[in-house]
């Protein structure tokens, strides 16, 4: 990983979700760590994940297609897989790439747990 | 039966058309609603509310029916054919603000936007009809309507030599025109008039109504304090003499219903007259453009510039719609400050008020007894209301050029058109040695004014445009220092946050983008310059050229395709930039990114 690009991933368990907290830019230096932190957790058994991007600066497709294939991966394994806390200009992106329907999207944390719950 | 059903059927179907006419279009892009509104430019209030809604703005289009009035009466008309030129002048409204409220087609900016008839037509309007009676105002009109529509189709590219402050500044001086055509009234028309005390004790207890309700009254009164000060000073032009019952019976013997009639419309042109009608026409789109973006601002919580597009088709409807009142022989019309600031005070804004506006303003416009009260309005009554709406239309002025950071280049445009059109008004002498050809120009303040200003904001475009590069090591690439360039000088240049987000993210995904499918040669160059309007950044790189696609790709083309990933890049640069393109071979390739700032 650039050390410029200035990634942090932090995982945290919270009522038997495993909450993995990205903060910084994803881009194409760092998208395949995202993508490998996702999947090993998906096929380690982890059934209920939420991917909290509350503190993403920006993301550019290599991001959205990393944050796909993790989604494909929880299909695959029947395990739930979402996003939540988008700030405005990360959810601007979605919205753009018309890529909102493609993931199950929560305003905060807390509502993410709760429809876990 | 069918001889019974068939007629029925075929009036469901009419009725079925024009509602689908009416309704908004599947793709349309819905404004999200502000706090402040009680009913968004999309949504269909209570049939109540849309009435009364409509009837409050014919009230407040009513009082600028002062204007027609004062040039009937400049040229020596008498009552009835008066009469007939507000009747005309109500279809000529009812029109106009049915060509704003269009949902669809290139006319009208699709907002609840009624026309008034304005103060920017007054001058020019007082100097044809001394030339050559109405039938040159209604020619030069139609002339000035006509440079509108032209002016209305290139608009949007026009954007850097008319800025939102020469706009306000056109607003701030119609506002001055008017109240200077309040006291012009009042002081009957001399220099040296002075002020009756008859006139004196009906203007002071209309305005002091009218300033009263809007001041201290919480509740609905407020709204209607205009007309409420009307009434009051049309009582108390009784009591001091002003009207007589002679005036009362006159209107109450008046026929239930009556229309208008044509048959005294002509036009005639004056070449003299054209500089004043063109300048009174690019002042007409000048206003127009003002108060579509003050209608967008208020109707929209997401608002972040003027959408030119809505404002272009404003101007255009506004220049038919002025046409259209000088073909049927009224006055200059322009889109309504004044119900703007009705809109806001109500927070009702449904689009679809503006056919029932028109209605209403048709049933006016057959209505003699109605047609009958404007007529015999006292003058020192129609002082008070274009008083007290020139007032709030001179701040709505100031309020449009504070929303710009006014530098020294800013400051001497706005200042030195404030100047000329005080210098002209104070002293109309001053340029009478000037050239014949000139004349025109230079004689009327708001004529002059709108010249000096747009001329000098021209000038001072000079040496405006400043350009930064910097380039970008693909083997070495650092993110937070693309993000510090692009932050820093679009900081100095003082850039809007959301175009520096949009540039950032645009520039970020590009780079990323060619870094990772593109295999360039050599550095990465970004080259980024600015000119106040404009922010073109341009990426060049020694490599194959990015695709940048219409359509987004599919989930399974970015999962499964290295070029459906790529794709997505693309797509998203493209709806980042307000304009793109991409120039270029194997070698070398340049990706221009426009943004309109």
């Amino acid at each position: 990983m650039n050390s410029n690009s200035v990634l942090s991933m932090e995982e945290i368990r919270e009522a038997g979700v495993c909450i993995v907290a990205l903060a910084g830019r994803i881009d194409s230096t760092n998208a395949n760590d995202v993508t490998t932190r996702l999947t090993n957790l998906i096929s380690s058994g982890e059934k209920s994940i939420v991917v909290d991007l509350g503190a993403v600066l920006y993301l550019t497709s290599a991001a959205f297609r990393a944050l796909l294939v993790a989604t494909d991966a929880a299909d695959r394994s029947a395990a739930k897989f979402a996003l939540c806390s988008l700030a405005r200009n990360v959810r601007q992106l979605f919205e753009m790439g018309g890529l909102l329907e493609l993931f199950t999207i929560h305003p905060s944390r807390q509502e993410a747990l709760a429809a876990r719950g | 039966m069918p001889s019974k059903t068939a007629p029925k059927a075929g009036l469901h179907s009419v009725l079925a058309k024009i509602g689908s006419l009416l309704a908004i279009p599947a793709d349309r892009v819905i404004a999200k609603k502000p706090a402040t509104l009680a009913y968004g430019l999309d949504e269909r209030p209570p049939v109540v509310v849309i009435w009364i809604s409509a009837a409050q703005h014919v009230g407040v289009v009513s009082i600028f029916m002062v204007y027609p009035l004062i040039i009937a009466r400049e040229a020596g008309l008498p009552p009835d054919q008066i009469a007939n030129i507000l009747q005309l002048g109500f279809i000529a409204l009812a029109v106009a603000t049915l060509l704003q409220a269009l949902p669809r087609g290139p006319i009208g900016s699709r907002l609840l936007a009624p026309s008034i008839f304005t103060g920017v037509y007054l001058a020019p309007s007082l100097l044809a009809v001394k030339l050559g009676g109405l039938p040159l105002v209604w020619g030069m009109t139609i002339f000035a309507g006509l440079v509108e529509i032209a002016l209305s189709r290139v608009w949007s590219r026009l954007r850097p030599f008319i800025p939102p402050e020469s706009a306000g500044l056109v607003v701030f001086l119609v506002g001055t025109i008017i109240g200077l055509a309040a006291l012009r009234v009042v002081l009957d028309d001399g220099p040296s008039g002075a002020l009756t005390a008859q006139d004196g004790i009906v203007a002071g207890c209309a305005l002091a109504v009218m300033a009263a309700l809007n001041i201290w009254n919480k509740g609905r009164l407020k709204l209607f304090c205009i007309l409420i000060g009307m009434v009051v000073g049309y009582a108390v032009s009784g009591l001091v003499g002003l009207l007589t019952l002679h005036d009362l019976s006159d209107l109450l013997n008046r026929p239930l219903l009556a229309f208008p009639t044509l048959s005294r419309v002509s036009w005639t042109f004056d070449s003299s007259l054209v500089l004043p009608f063109a300048v009174t026409g690019l002042a007409a789109a000048m206003n127009s453009t003002a108060v579509v973006t003050t209608y967008q601002r208020l109707t929209d919580a997401d608002w972040v510039r003027p959408d030119m597009t809505s404002i272009a088709r404003g101007v255009f409807g506004d220049g038919i719609a002025a046409t259209i009142a000088a073909l049927l022989g009224t006055y200059g019309l322009v889109v309504s400050t004044a119900n703007v600031g009705l809109v806001a005070a109500t927070g009702v804004a449904s689009r679809v008020i503006g056919f029932a506006v028109g209605a209403v303003l048709v049933v006016a416009a057959l209505q003699p007894t109605l047609i009958g009260v404007l007529t015999i309005m006292p003058r020192p009554v129609m002082a008070a209301a274009l008083l007290f709406t020139a007032v709030f239309i001179m701040i709505s002025g100031v309020q449009i050029i504070s929303t710009r950071v006014l530098d020294g280049r800013r400051t001497l445009v706005i200042g030195m058109g404030m100047m000329s059109f005080i210098g002209v008004s104070v002293y109309p002498a001053a340029f009478t040695g000037a050239p014949h050809w000139a004349q025109p120009l230079v004689t009327s303040p708001l004529v002059l004014a709108t010249i000096v200003a747009l001329s000098l904001n021209l000038l001072f475009r000079i040496g405006i445009r400043r350009k930064v590069e910097a380039a970008v090591d693909p083997d070495a690439r650092d993110t937070e220092s693309i993000s510090n360039f692009i932050e820093r000088n679009a900081g100095i240049w003082g850039a809007r946050r959301d175009v520096i987000d949009r540039i950032e993210f645009a520039v970020q995904q590009t780079i990323d983008a060619v870094i990772a499918f593109c295999s360039p040669k050599g550095p990465i160059r970004l080259d980024i310059s600015y000119d106040e309007f404009v922010i073109d950044a341009v990426v060049s790189y020694g490599g194959a050229p990015m695709e940048f696609p219409t359509q987004p790709p599919t989930r399974e083309e970015i999962l499964d395709t290295e070029g459906g990933h790529l794709r997505l890049a693309g797509f998203l640069i493209r709806r980042y930039a307000d304009r793109m393109g991409v120039t270029g071979d194997n070698d070398q390739t340049v990706v221009r990114l426009h943004f309109d700032h």
